[in-house]
């Protein structure tokens, strides 16, 4: 029964991501669409609502070109790493709150739910830049495939770190690495307002660990063309972009269950309190897509190291103090 | 990577930017050794958009090339077509007897396409560093320009309105109206791009100190227009040389010491402003007239002279086959374009054609000092001084 349930729950959690994926491209070109005050997609389907199926029925068509000099094996396994490990972090990510049921059971609306779910996560979220990496080296010598696995190889090193320790003060605050213990620490008051750097540096490494815009140096278009993805075609590109969508989404529900408390919210049911968060994430990625310029990958080093690094670790000892101390504000 | 792409014992790869690229504007192709992503040297290589202008100019009469000077820079072609003219004018001689009116909406044309043609530059500048908005609002203010542009001549990229003698026809009704609307309307939309980049800390550090130019090298390497302004070169042929009723304007040049990408860039967007004022003034001061020289040997008849009288009509065939003989000798006019100094020398041997006509094309001469720009830097900073010499290369390769 228990393998029953998990099976339907993640049959359901693949179908439910890769249509959020499809409207996550629509949601974001309408957005920034009025944006840049243009109307974004609207000729197919009302409100160019059935776009995004067109777009994919269009890249299975897509010719599957491989280069040459392509390491063949690798060259097809990348795509696959790069969507499927954010798929494997998403599957610990609840879609909705716990529910307690009537025989004293809980259901939880995510495919599986541990004491670790966040360490688990972030390990995920390590092994999705692999994908890049492989492509980079399996592309066969193009050059510009290469810098962009480089650049990401760089990009890991500056953000995975922040992102540990940025998540780390909440989970010292919380004293569980669970999700459900993280929401339910919260239910007084966010964590942001308690780890408001916290959240800044988590913001930020979120940012660069889905490569967007200010930090979407892998791909970064004019500079390299396509970065990792330029000897991709068809499917497989389109591998790389649903991993990446589905990477925002993992994030974004993740910085909103750590910092803005998850479902907890005032008035409204908690279901919409938590969507709520998660889109407003969502929206911040868009935003910051149509105002911001790109960093170039030695300042995200230097940002990464020389000044959320520093402040990262005093946040920590901080925290570590006033915990042992007890003081009033914790 | 692979084996054969790294030479044995040395660090460095070459990579070739372009000709297919993204961020090449056009088709530069853009040899640069690389050691990991610092660029160790590099060479631009052009030619690739080459038509062979300059000697398709010696096989036509002086007006039949008028509309070839719009494909150089195909941003800023009524510039083009006003530097082309003002020099056949010098050579003939007929400079000083360009009615007002005429030289008035010249003047408009002229600064219009400066705007338009900044605006490109600020567009796919802001795009290639990824501000992605700024281009879409640059367009959206150019499409008024270009609106106008087609109100005056019916064309929306190649013009050829501006002919030897004057322009080609009077201003049509309302399009004053609608200059004082947009010149009211300009200053908002520069201070809005303003808003989103110039205190931006990304756009600050993706160009502050990229791509560095001195003064004297920005002298010795001949580039001239914005760029050298952004090296502290105070130089601009509207003052420094001045024609048409620029010295009756009231403008500024704006100079920056730092001869940076952002100093340049700041350059740019004060041209903007500063053209807008000198529309603003035109479109208060601009008197009635003539739009046409009273040089019967240089410029066509009116149309329905050389539809009714027939000694009209054979004039108006000779003027047409055979152009009009300009007087033997050499002249060259440098104009002000958006680009830098485009210069036209043109040796007349008492033809109908020129001799050899030559073009000093700003976007060629600046790409010259690209290398020295980026050495040392990044590639990401080949981008940044690509956008801030914002060259054409309709022009580049002629």
């Amino acid at each position: 029964m228990e393998v029953l349930i998990a099976v339907i729950k993640l049959i359901i959690v693949v179908v439910v991501l890769s249509v959020y994926v499809m409207y996550a491209t629509w949601y974001e070109r309408k957005v920034i669409g009025h944006m840049q005050q243009r109307i974004g997609p609207k000729r197919v389907g009302w409100h160019g609502l059935l776009q995004p199926i067109a777009d994919t029925i269009k890249s299975f068509w897509k010719e599957d070109v491989i280069p040459d000099r392509a390491d063949k094996p690798l060259f097809w396994l990348a795509p696959v790493i790069a969507a499927a490990f954010p798929f494997a972090a998403a599957v610990a990510i609840p879609f909705a709150p716990p529910l307690h049921l009537a025989n004293g059971k809980v259901f939880y609306f995510s495919v599986f739910h541990s004491k670790i779910d966040i360490l688990y996560i972030l390990a995920m979220l390590g092994l999705a830049s692999f994908g890049v990496l492989m492509a980079g080296v399996a592309s066969g010598g193009s050059k510009y495939a290469f810098t962009g696995s480089q650049r990401e190889a760089a990009q890991i090193v500056s953000y995975e770190a922040i992102l540990a320790l940025a998540l780390l003060n909440p989970i010292l605050m919380a004293h569980s690495l669970s999700i459900e213990g993280i929401v339910e620490a919260q239910r007084h008051l966010w964590f942001v307002f308690y780890q408001p750097f916290a959240f800044v540096a988590f913001v930020i490494a979120m940012i660069a660990a889905t490569a967007r815009v200010p930090f979407d140096l892998p791909e970064a278009e004019p500079e390299l063309v396509a970065g990792h993805m330029t000897e991709f075609s068809g499917l497989k590109m389109g591998l790389f972009f649903f991993g990446q969508y589905v990477l925002i989404f993992v994030v974004s529900a993740l910085a909103s269950i750590v910092f803005l408390g998850g479902w907890t919210g005032p008035v409204l049911p908690g279901v919409v309190w938590y969507w709520i968060k998660i889109l407003a994430f969502i929206f911040m990625y868009t935003w910051f897509w149509g105002t911001f310029p790109r960093y170039r990958y030695d300042q995200l080093m230097d940002i990464a190291w020389k000044a959320l690094l520093p402040l990262m670790i005093l946040n920590i000892l901080w925290t570590g103090f006033a915990l042992a101390v007890g003081l009033p504000v914790f | 990577m692979n084996e054969a792409y790294v030479t044995k014992n040395e660090r460095e790869v070459i990579l070739n930017v372009g000709p297919q690229h993204p961020a090449t504007h056009g088709v530069l192709r853009y040899v640069v050794k690389l050691d990991g992503e610092r660029i160790v040297s590099s060479d631009p290589q052009v030619g690739f958009l080459h038509r062979g202008i300059e000697k398709l100019a010696e096989y036509m009469t002086y007006n039949q090339f008028n509309p070839y000077t719009d494909r150089l820079d195909y941003l800023a072609s009524m510039n083009n077509n006003l530097a082309y003219v003002m020099a056949v004018e010098k050579l003939l001689g007929i400079s000083d007897k360009i009615p007002p009116r005429a030289q008035y909406i010249r003047v408009i044309m002229a600064e219009l396409g400066r705007i338009a043609s900044h605006l490109v530059w600020l567009a796919t500048h802001a795009l290639d560093i990824g501000a992605m908005t700024v281009f879409l609002y640059c367009f959206r203010e150019r499409e008024y320009i270009i609106d106008m542009f087609e109100m005056a001549c019916g064309n929306r990229l190649t013009y050829n309105y501006i002919r030897i003698g004057g322009v080609a026809r009077d201003l049509p009704d309302g399009f004053l109206d609608r200059l004082k609307e947009f010149t009211k309307l300009f200053y908002g939309k520069v201070k809005e791009y303003h808003q989103l980049l110039s205190k931006n800390r990304i756009w600050l550090k993706r160009t502050k100190g990229v791509g560095y130019i001195s003064k004297e090298d920005a002298i010795n390497y001949g580039i001239a227009g914005p760029c050298t302004r952004g090296s502290g070169v105070d130089w601009d042929l509207r003052r420094d040389m001045p024609y048409l009723v620029y010295p009756e304007l009231n403008f500024e040049i704006p100079v920056y010491d730092e001869g940076d990408v952002y100093a340049r860039y700041l350059v740019r967007m004060e041209e903007m402003v500063q053209s807008n004022r000198i529309l603003e003034q035109c479109a208060e001061n601009i008197p009635d007239g003539d739009v046409m020289v009273d040089e019967p040997q240089y410029v066509w008849e009116p149309k329905e002279r050389v539809m009714t009288h027939n000694y009209a009509l054979m004039k108006h065939f000779v003027k047409v086959v055979k152009g009009f003989k300009a007087p033997p000798g050499e002249v060259y006019f440098g104009a002000e374009n958006p680009k830098g100094e485009l210069g036209f020398y043109i040796y007349s041997t008492g033809e109908g054609k020129p001799y050899r006509l030559k073009i000093r094309a700003p976007s060629f001469i600046n790409i010259s000092a690209m290398p020295k720009m980026v050495e040392g830097g990044l590639i990401a900073d080949i981008i940044s001084v690509i956008g801030s010499l914002d060259f054409v290369f309709g022009e580049c390769d002629r």
